[in-house]
């Protein structure tokens, strides 16, 4: 202030001495002591009025008045702990949902990883031109660019495996092993926990094994001894050395590969876990490895790029592959995957931000329907000398508090929901590894969010209250003026919330249409009662195929006679899975070829699977199939012999990598979906396993007790038989199905939550609309009754005021769902986004909700007594 | 009170109440009251100046500048604020003066011009 400050005392001597001068000058007039006082009072007026007028301009004391304002809040919300925990429970979830929805989109696309200079650290991709496809690098490749490369500090390559390892005293496990160059660490430029990092002495063929541990594997199995290097863990049935522990914070640079790596070693050491891996280290088309670099400082990425375009040509001028440089924040995961990803984010973002504006227009309308029973109370303060900006701040604040309590409510949901999101690690359609948790990035973003919600929510009801007329609020009426005003705007949010939850339910609605007929899809085998398991495979040999086929047939012959289980089978492949692929053509047009995918089944195998027979026999596992027979499935019939039978007829088979093979068709039998629960069937056929193969890695189990008790029993007896060859993914078929319908189970699971949610904020919100303007009108409605309205008439007159605005939201709302299904349902891949029944479900819903609340203040307003109504005030 | 009632009185249009505290101040200085008092007096007891918005207006002349104040002892022996006009304030008397002139002028001719438009 430009003026020298007075205090608040000298003011109020000012305004004393001015009521005693007043006083004094009524005395002279001859007025009597007593009447002169009290006269000189009233004149002045509102004496704490002017008081306060001088103090809030003089004083400008921001926290003074948000200390008290606050308090003011707090004590109003406790008076109303119902409203107060509604707003802020819904409120709550929706700031939750949206954290937790940014919280995952940043990890899994934008997080920087917490690494020394991580801008500096980048993947590089092969891109094939003309397939526009990311491929791995070959082990040449890798030498190529590192030498040739001169805007890296280093250059690594790494591959990630799953082996069998055995550390310290539990049981050996399959675990995620990243095989890594010797400069790796190096290049990461973190140091080990405990012991030494890998160095490239230990990556030259023929160095002694040795492995790096995972923080977490170095609690859990070794007690965090600090003496762990030294000690010897087993990996692929290999002795190697520990060195050194990795901090928990290196949890491998890409996100969707299987799952987080948990031991290191160094990449030459791969030959040990298996010979093949020899000779890919000398070949220039076996692309297995990911490179990955740091940039010397000060290194803009784009040169890194162009070095890396060149020496690619360079390498060989001929091939159409050339090389991307990715910063290592974008490419936590295989770069085409990364559209797919943000698809399902953006989905899941735009239903979270849903259900938060959703929220923010229920509080909105609870603090409207608040402020509105609270007008007498704002008009005797405005009456006393509060300024309308007094009463908008008072308001504001109210938000805040409630904004403030519900942010920090949101919190537990957010890390509710990231919890349930890292249950799924496929919910993204992708086995993304992520480590999702509450850091300083989500609190920051869920504060923003707090502070948007409540501007959001609280500005419209503030300013709406503070133009609250004094007179008729203190008679106790309403003013017609300002409730139409309200009505207005109550309404318009009621027809916001309609239109958000009619998008949610759709969504949710497509996602559960979608699931439905994909749990009713014919899978072509049944199912139910299906127990499956894969044997690891041994590396090629004669003996050891041997000993596992005879392990195999033993392993066959008692679970025959096991209590529960009906019969068992081998085959190639596990269900739901890809399967090799063939071209197949008859021997007699040999021009006229189809692509068909094929396995090696063992004996009893469609019996097992419960595929049926449409055509000839099984196989005989005697002498007369020697000489080479198949059994293809019908899909595979009709392309090959439109008509005529193809039974007893002679197939050639071509597959990719090797020369011709000729077999004799013996039956026919239905068609199963072996690739994806929402593909159509591809044409398919089956071939007798021979003693020597060693790819029946996969055992299915028919029971007639529930398929999951059998899991114990296969597992015990498999480990009597070969106690070295481990036994992994022992799973019900249902397990399986559901597995591959996860994406759509999380999203249906997410959006169906969102929509339930949303339901209920609806509900409530239009239960309160209603009931508080039948209680308004209590009186308006009494004198039409009086005056001879029929009760039906105002039963529709009140509800048309709460079903319009919901009937012209949720047409909206059904308007929006077009576009926007495209995104939010966007893996619900059999089912069109603008699916009729399902609009219409979601429709019947919405409205059947929105009539029952409705109807029951409504009831209430028909059965108003004009004789007792007329009679208050 | 003897002589009119409240509610037959003029309230001050807005913004005049500056100008008629400035006036009162050119004959010297006074306290609250005292101009107060004197503006309904000089107006022939039409005006009523609310007590409770006379302060603030006294304390926006005076972040202004064109008032100044102190304390002192008032006619009867008590103490009150008096407040004097500064050089600020009489230059913007004068020209809010002639301002109100004109609009006044401008008004009456308005409210006078009853069958004007023929002249």
């Amino acid at each position: 202030m430009m003026f020298r400050r007075r205090s608040d005392r000298d003011f109020a001597d000012e305004i004393q001495a001015h009521i005693e001068l007043e006083a004094d000058r009524l005395r002279a007039q001859g007025v009597p002591e007593d009447a002169a006082r009290h006269l000189a009072r009233r004149a002045f007026g509102n004496v704490i009025g002017a008081q306060e007028r001088y103090y809030d301009g003089h004083h400008n004391l921001l926290l003074d008045t948000l200390l008290r304002d606050v308090r003011y809040a707090l004590r109003g919300l406790v008076r109303s702990p119902g409203y107060a925990a509604a707003a802020i429970l819904a409120l709550a979830l929706g700031i939750g949902a949206t954290t937790a929805i940014f919280s995952t989109a940043d990890e899994i696309l934008f997080r920087p990883p917490d690494l020394p200079a991580p801008e500096r650290v980048v993947q590089v991709y092969s891109l094939s031109r003309k397939a526009s496809t990311y491929l791995s690098s070959s082990y040449p490749d890798y030498l190529d660019f590192r030498g040739g490369a001169r805007t890296f500090q280093s250059l690594a390559a790494y591959v990630r495996l799953i082996l069998h390892v055995a550390a310290g005293s539990a049981a050996r496990e399959r675990m995620a092993v990243e095989c890594v160059s010797g400069n790796y660490f190096e290049m990461l430029d973190v140091p080990a926990l405990v012991g030494r990092a890998l160095g490239a002495g230990d990556d030259v063929p023929g160095a002694p094994p040795v492995a790096m541990i995972a923080e977490d594997l170095w609690r859990s199995r070794f007690a965090a001894d600090s003496a762990v290097a030294g000690k010897t863990i087993l990996i692929a049935g290999q002795p190697f050395v520990v060195v050194g522990v990795v901090p928990r914070r290196v949890a491998g640079l890409n996100l969707n590969w299987v799952s987080p790596p948990r031991v290191w070693i160094p990449l030459h050491a791969t030959v040990l876990a298996s010979p093949r891996f020899a000779r890919l280290f000398a070949s220039r088309s076996a692309t297995w490895l990911v490179l990955t670099g740091r940039l010397k400082p000060g290194v803009p990425i784009g040169s890194a790029q162009a070095e890396v375009r060149t020496i690619a040509a360079r390498v060989d001028g001929n091939r159409d592959l050339t090389a991307v440089v990715f910063p290592l924040s974008r490419s936590k995961f295989w770069p085409s995957y990364r559209n797919q990803i943000r698809t399902s984010l953006a989905g899941f973002a735009i239903a979270a931000g849903l259900v938060l504006l959703l929220a923010c227009a229920n509080a909105s309308n609870l603090l409207l329907g608040r402020a509105l029973v609270r007008r007498r109370e704002l008009a005797v303060r405005i009456a006393i000398g509060a300024g309308s900006g007094r009463i908008v701040r008072q308001l504001l604040t109210e938000g805040a508090v409630l904004g403030g309590l519900s942010g920090a409510v949101s919190l537990l949901v957010a890390a509710g929901l990231m919890r349930l999101l890292r249950r799924f690690p496929d919910a993204l359609g992708l086995p993304l590894s992520v480590d999702l948790g509450i850091e300083s990035r989500t609190l920051a973003f869920c504060l923003a969010l707090s502070v948007f919600t409540i501007l959001l929510f609280a500005l419209a009801p503030a300013f709406q209250a503070a133009r609250v007329e004094i007179m008729p609020a203190l008679r106790g009426g309403g003013n017609a003026g300002s409730r139409g005003r309200e009505q207005w705007l109550r309404g318009g949010l009621v027809a916001l919330q309609a239109a958000f939850c009619m998008i949610l339910l759709v969504g949710g609605g497509l996602y559960l249409r979608a699931l439905r007929m994909a749990y009713a899809t014919d899978l072509g085998f049944r199912s139910d009662h299906l127990l499956t398991a894969a044997f690891s495979l041994a590396p090629p040999g004669r003996q050891v195929a041997d000993r596992i086929w005879n392990a195999q047939q033993t392993l066959l012959q008692r679970l025959a006679t096991t209590p529960g289980v009906v019969s068992a089978t081998l085959s190639s492949a596990a269900i739901l899975v890809p399967r090799p692929r063939a071209q197949v053509a008859q021997a007699a047009a040999p021009a006229q070829s189809v692509t068909a995918t094929y396995e090696y089944v063992g004996r009893g195998f469609f019996a097992t699977l419960g595929i049926p027979f449409f055509e000839g026999r099984d196989f005989a596992w005697r002498g007369e199939d020697a000489g080479g027979v198949a059994i293809v499935d019908r899909t595979l019939a009709r392309s090959l012999s439109a008509g005529s039978s193809l039974v007893g007829q002679t197939i050639s088979v071509e597959p990719p990598d090797r020369p011709a093979q000729r077999f004799v068709v013996v039956g026919v039998v239905g068609a199963a979906k072996y690739g994806s629960v929402w593909a159509q069937p591809e044409p398919h056929f089956y071939v007798p396993a021979k003693p020597d193969d060693v790819t029946m890695g996969f055992l299915h189990v028919r029971t007639s007790a529930p398929p999951g008790s059998l899991a114990a029993p296969v597992r015990k007896l498999w480990t009597e038989l070969m106690p070295l060859a481990p036994l992994d993914d022992v799973e019900t078929a249902e397990q399986r199905v559901n597995a591959e319908l996860t994406p759509q189970r999380v999203a249906g699971g997410i959006l169906g939550g969102f929509a339930a949610v949303a339901l209920i904020l609806i509900a409530v919100g239009l239960y309160s609309v209603v009931a508080f303007s039948v209680a308004q009108r209590q009186r308006e409605i009494g004198i039409r009754l009086a005056l001879g309205a029929g009760r039906g008439t105002i039963f529709a007159t009140v509800l048309g005021k709460a079903l319009i605005p919901a009937l012209a939201g949720m047409a909206a709302g059904a308007t929006i769902s077009f576009p926007l299904m495209r995104i939010i349902a966007a893996k619900a891949t059999n089912v069109s986004p603008h699916d009729l029944s399902t609009y219409v479900a979601g429709a019947l819903v919405l409205l059947a909700v929105i009539c029952v609340a409705a109807l029951v203040p409504a009831r209430r307003a028909m059965r108003i007594d004009p004789s007792i109504t007329l009679r208050l005030d | 009170m003897v002589t009119q009632g409240d509610a037959e009185r003029l309230t001050l249009l807005q913004g005049t109440l500056d100008l008629l505290i400035l006036r009162t101040l050119l004959f010297g200085p006074q306290h609250g009251q005292g101009i107060a008092r004197q503006i309904q007096e000089s107006s022939g007891d039409e005006l009523l100046v609310e007590h409770g918005a006379l302060y603030p207006a006294l304390q926006r002349l005076e972040g202004q500048g064109w008032i100044s104040a102190a304390w002192g002892v008032s006619a009867n022996n008590r103490r009150a604020r008096f407040y004097s006009l500064t050089r600020a304030g009489r230059n913007r008397l004068a020209h809010e003066t002639s301002r109100w002139r004109r609009l006044a002028k401008a008004i009456f001719r308005v409210l006078d011009a009853e069958g004007g438009a023929t002249q």
